[in-house]
C-alpha cells in the first residue's frame, strides 16, 4: 500500500475516532485531538488526591495511614469475599 | 475452589523448586529479568518503606516485628491471590472476560477492570477497586511523612 492511501487511511480512521466525540462543544479544530473533554474529569480525580494526600500527611502517621489503611484493609477484605461469593461457579 | 486449592498444593510442593530454579539448560533470560526486577523493587521501596516499618516498630522486639511483616503481609494476599488469579483463569478458560487481551494491549495494571467488570454488581466493584488502588497509593505516599 503507497504512503498516500496509508495516510488516506489514517485521516479516514481519524474522522472514524473523532465522530465519537462530535457532540462535546469545542472551540479547536477537529482535526487535533481535543482532550479538553477529559479536564473536567481529570482535574476531579487530581484534585481529590491532592486533598487526600494532604490530608493523610497532615493528621500524622497515627491519625492519617492508620485510619486510611484499616479502611482499605476492610474495603480490601469485602472485595475479596464479594468476588469470591459472586465469582465461579456462581457466574457459570 | 478446586482451581484454588490445586494451586495451594502446587505452591506447596513446587516451593522448594522453584526457588532455586536457573533454567540453567536454557538462556535464564526471564528468571534474570524477575530477578533482576524484584530485587531492584525491594530496593526501591527500602528507604521510605524500612524507615516507616522501623518507626511504627518502636517498643517491640525483632522478633515481633520480622513475624507481623511475614505473616501480616503473607495471611491477607493469599486469599486474595487466590481468588482473583482463579477467577481471572476461570473468565479466560470460559470465554467470559477477555483477560489476556486487554493484559496484552493494556498492560497488566488494567487487567482488575475486566475481571470485576465481568461479575455481577460490576460497575459498583469496579469502582471499589479504583478506590482501593487509589487508596494504596495515597498510603505509600502518606509513609515518607
Amino acid at each position: 500500500m503507497s504512503s498516500r492511501s496509508n495516510a488516506s487511511r489514517h485521516h479516514r480512521e481519524s474522522n472514524d475516532w473523532d465522530s465519537h466525540r462530535v457532540n462535546y462543544p469545542t472551540l479547536v479544530s477537529r482535526r487535533r485531538f481535543d482532550a479538553r473533554p477529559y479536564f473536567r474529569e481529570g482535574q476531579t480525580v487530581i484534585t481529590g488526591l491532592a486533598v487526600a494526600f494532604t490530608a493523610s500527611v497532615a493528621l500524622s502517621v497515627k491519625k492519617g495511614i492508620a485510619r486510611i489503611s484499616r479502611f482499605n484493609m476492610g474495603v480490601f477484605a469485602v472485595l475479596t469475599v464479594m468476588t469470591f461469593l459472586l465469582g465461579p461457579p456462581t457466574i457459570s | 475452589m478446586n482451581t484454588r486449592l490445586q494451586a495451594v498444593g502446587r505452591y506447596f510442593v513446587g516451593f522448594l523448586e522453584m526457588s532455586l530454579y536457573t533454567n540453567a539448560m536454557g538462556s535464564g533470560e526471564w528468571v534474570g529479568n524477575w530477578t533482576v526486577f524484584y530485587w531492584a523493587w525491594v530496593f526501591s521501596w527500602a528507604p521510605f518503606g524500612g524507615l516507616f516499618v522501623a518507626r511504627i516498630s518502636r517498643g517491640r522486639t525483632i522478633r515481633q516485628v520480622v513475624a507481623t511483616a511475614l505473616v501480616g503481609s503473607t495471611v491477607p494476599t493469599t486469599p486474595w491471590f487466590l481468588t482473583m488469579g482463579g477467577s481471572a483463569m476461570f473468565f479466560e478458560w470460559q470465554n467470559i472476560a477477555p483477560m489476556l487481551e486487554m493484559v496484552a494491549e493494556h498492560g497488566v495494571a488494567v487487567s482488575g477492570f475486566p475481571l470485576f467488570g465481568s461479575l455481577p454488581f460490576g460497575g459498583v466493584l469496579s469502582a471499589v477497586f479504583l478506590f482501593l488502588v487509589v487508596n494504596f497509593f495515597i498510603t505509600s505516599a502518606g509513609k515518607t511523612d
